[in-house]
């Protein structure tokens, strides 16, 4: 840890390879790779040709680099700085399963989208099949069904397939396990508020993170009240904080 | 604080004091900041490299211990005061990001461009419009973040350059914010913390060089590749991050990493 003396030579080993590639680099460094370049300046280069797989990118600036036929998971560049010509690296999908598991569905309401195509090849790996798959994780068919598409289905839906999905994935034949592995550690997930003959709309993790401080700031300075703390949705907090951003004069 | 140098706190001092607390009136509370930039490795000879290190961008948080609480009426605007100044800024900001001619970078130069609508390159921008950004934009832009009844916190961004450099405002004139009155006496004064944070992308390594132990011709053969480079700024700034976390994991993006932190003295 810190810039001690092993870390500073691992620095110069990185300066000094023959080797410029991405991955290779990230690997001298002994970090987990996934992580390693997010949040990194990595602006203005000739990333062409790499096989960036099984690496995130969230928050790094990536402004004005090449990245022909550069290989890459869906999801792996979202949350970067970028520029107009690299939009078509990045898509709406901008949560983590592993955000899911641990978000608690009780304190807003919200919806799901899954990115398409990660539950069929967790079927297709396991060779489990959909009525077990329902079964076990308590879903019904149909929201499965749904949620295999990439439509809007209920948070706890979503919780429950890829707790599902976490609790069978070992044991598994390796290469197709991995590279699967690789996929759903990247963002595959969208939040949503809405419906009830509303359209859905999406939510950034910036707007959710805001709303979630301030409904705790809520709870804290309520009269006491048995259901200050019940289940509040997107709309009605961003009234709440409006009314007493106006109210109280909050700049 | 443990016993490694806090190397970030180099690009940065900071002192912080507020009014003696009664059940009377208010206390104002003062901070004192300044930002710079550091070399690091220069005197020390385990590091086979120098360079700089600075800011983009930082976070200033005040904290009243209860039962203590802040004054919403006597918050600090933000700098500038002006809303639709401060949102022309950040939009000028935006379109000098976007501006490859220029990296992408924030410069006086850049802001000129941009705020224009011109089409010069940065060798044609002349000083004299560079100075007129200069004068126009405040060196740093703050901006006031609410937290909660305890807790007040400014996000500080570079007006017309990379990083942050300066004061952000006048320490004596301009105190951060005024408490409510003590609610009782106590013996004991209920303490005002200041700390000042920043994300591990806003940590700023630069002009990075081998020291020069080689003889001339193996230095030129070993110009540093910019893929290396960058990869190796990386690490370190994961390793400084390493020393400094104040929650969370470092693989996690939100994190913030403490830089500084202190108690105000009472005055």
């Amino acid at each position: 840890m810190s810039l001690d003396k092993k870390n500073l030579s691992i620095a110069y080993s990185i300066l000094i390879s023959k080797i410029h590639e991405l991955k290779y680099l990230a690997n001298i460094s002994g970090r987990d790779v996934f992580t390693f370049y997010r949040g990194a300046d990595l602006s203005g280069l000739d990333i062409s040709g790499q096989d960036l797989t099984g690496m995130n990118f969230e928050g790094a600036n990536i402004k004005f680099s090449s990245f022909k036929e550069v290989a890459f998971d869906p999801g792996a560049f979202n949350g970067c700085q970028i520029d107009p010509s690299q939009r078509w690296m990045t898509d709406e999908y901008g949560f983590y399963v592993r955000d899911l598991l641990e978000f608690d569905p009780n304190e807003i309401l919200l919806f799901c989208k899954v990115r398409p195509g990660i539950i069929d090849e967790f079927i297709r790996i396991t060779d489990l099949n959909y009525t077990y798959f329902s079964e076990v994780s308590m879903v019904s068919q149909n929201a499965l069904r749904k949620a295999r598409s990439g439509s809007v289905v209920a948070f706890e839906t979503a919780q429950k397939i890829f707790r599902f999905i976490s609790n069978n994935i070992e044991g598994h034949d390796n290469s197709s396990i991995d590279s699967f592995k690789k996929k759903m550690k990247q963002p595959c997930i969208i939040y949503l508020y809405g419906g009830n003959n509303a359209k859905f709309k999406e939510i950034s993790r910036e707007r959710l993170e805001s709303l979630l401080k301030f409904r705790k700031f809520k709870i804290d300075n309520s009269p006491e009240s048995p259901w200050s703390d019940s289940r509040d949705t997107v709309e009605y907090l961003e009234w709440a904080e409006d009314y007493f951003k106006r109210t109280r004069d909050i700049p | 604080m443990n016993n490694q140098k806090r190397y970030l706190s180099q690009v940065l001092s900071l002192d912080a004091w507020h009014d003696k607390i009664s059940t009377d009136s208010g206390s104002s509370v003062h901070v004192e900041l300044s930002f710079h930039s550091g070399r690091l490795g220069g005197d020390n000879s385990e590091f086979p490299f120098t360079f700089n290190i600075s800011l983009r961008k930082a976070l200033l948080s005040v904290e009243v211990e209860h039962p203590l609480e802040i004054d919403r009426r006597t918050i600090a605007r933000s700098i500038p005061g002006n809303q639709a100044e401060l949102t022309k800024i950040i939009d000028t900001h935006n379109v000098a990001k976007s501006n490859a001619s220029f990296g992408g970078k924030i410069s006086p130069a850049s802001m000129h461009v941009s705020a224009s609508g011109s089409m010069q390159l940065d060798s044609q921008v002349s000083q004299e419009e560079k100075m007129k950004i200069i004068q126009a934009i405040p060196g740093i832009i703050a901006i006031p973040k609410p937290v909660n009844s305890q807790s007040y916190s400014w996000e500080l961004i570079p007006g017309h350059s990379e990083s942050l450099d300066g004061q952000p405002w006048h320490p004596v004139d301009e105190p951060r914010l005024k408490t409510l009155p003590a609610k009782k006496k106590s013996k004991l004064s209920p303490s005002v913390k200041i700390k000042l944070s920043c994300l591990l992308e806003d940590i700023n390594i630069t002009d990075l060089k081998l020291k020069d132990e080689r003889p001339i011709a193996i230095i030129k053969e070993m110009a540093i590749n910019k893929m290396n480079m960058k990869a190796a700024i990386q690490h370190l700034k994961l390793s400084l991050g390493e020393m400094q976390l104040e929650a969370g994991q470092l693989d996690d993006r939100f994190s913030r990493l403490l830089i500084a932190d202190m108690l105000a003295s009472e005055v």
